[in-house]
């Protein structure tokens, strides 16, 4: 299943990125493609195109601030969950997704 | 690579004493205040438990990431607390820690590099290697060591 993800924290420091990580990798141990944009320190990284967000079948919020330019997913799935949930249990939080979708 | 100009000898310590959370987050700045790293103590402390109240800095594996990036800080570091005693993190959520990071980022720094090893110190965090080579390690230079062999490639 294509998923897609987008991480930021208030600071942009650390949660970011290792929230990023996490999902990947348990993305990539469930098998599941995914796709995940950090909006941290360096601002928007790996951003997620518009063909992109159409194809994906979800989209996880791990934020604990406000999604940048979140106008680009009106009308998919939304998985919300805080960015500390991936650090600590990744699978849940792609598992708790897919099943929004089927 | 600039490791040495975030942490150094003197921003580590092990067997550290504290029974709480507030305790071990004051002891680790009193480390970056006689480091220079500090403009205002009092103030950092607040706004790192500020950070605190948002959400959780428990990373798993008995590691907490206590951080603020604000204009309470003179210089970006890091102070590496290694606890005698695990204390209790989170009320809620029953994590115990023995190894707390302090992130004090400086709110201008624009320099990306700094950034840059916090975030992969961070992502480090995650690895159940890195963690147990961290617990496994006690003099400051092996700990060290650790940090310089993991950043050499950034």
């Amino acid at each position: 299943m294509k998923i897609l993800a987008i991480t930021a924290c208030p600071s942009g420091v650390a949660h970011t990125y290792m929230a990023a990580n996490a999902l990947k990798k348990a993305a990539q141990e469930l098998g599941h493609e995914i796709k995940v944009e950090t909006q941290g320190a360096f601002g928007i990284e790996n951003e997620l195109k518009a063909n992109e967000i159409k194809e994906a079948a979800v989209i996880i919020f791990a934020v604990d601030t406000k999604v940048t330019k979140e106008e680009r997913f009106a009308g998919k799935i939304i998985h919300r969950v805080t960015v500390s949930e991936p650090i600590t249990n990744a699978k849940k939080v792609i598992s708790d997704a897919i099943s929004k979708v089927v | 690579m600039e490791l040495l100009d975030l942490i150094n000898e003197n921003l580590i310590v092990t067997g550290l004493e504290a029974s709480n959370k507030e305790e071990t987050i004051k002891k680790l700045i009193d480390m970056l205040e006689k480091e220079e790293r500090l403009i205002s103590r009092e103030k950092f402390f607040e706004d790192v438990l500020f950070r605190e109240q948002l959400c959780s800095t428990y990373v798993g594996q008995g590691v907490a990431i206590p951080h603020g990036k604000t204009d309470a800080v003179k210089k970006t570091s890091v102070a590496i607390g290694k606890l005698a005693k695990p204390i209790e993190w989170d009320e809620k959520e029953n994590n115990y820690v023995n190894i707390v990071f302090l992130l004090a980022v400086q709110d201008k720094d624009a320099d990306n590099q700094h950034l840059r090893i916090l975030a992969n110190i961070a992502t480090k965090l995650m690895e159940k290697d890195f963690i147990d080579n961290l617990t496994s390690i006690n003099d400051k230079d092996g700990i060290l060591a650790l940090f310089r062999e993991d950043t050499k490639e950034l």
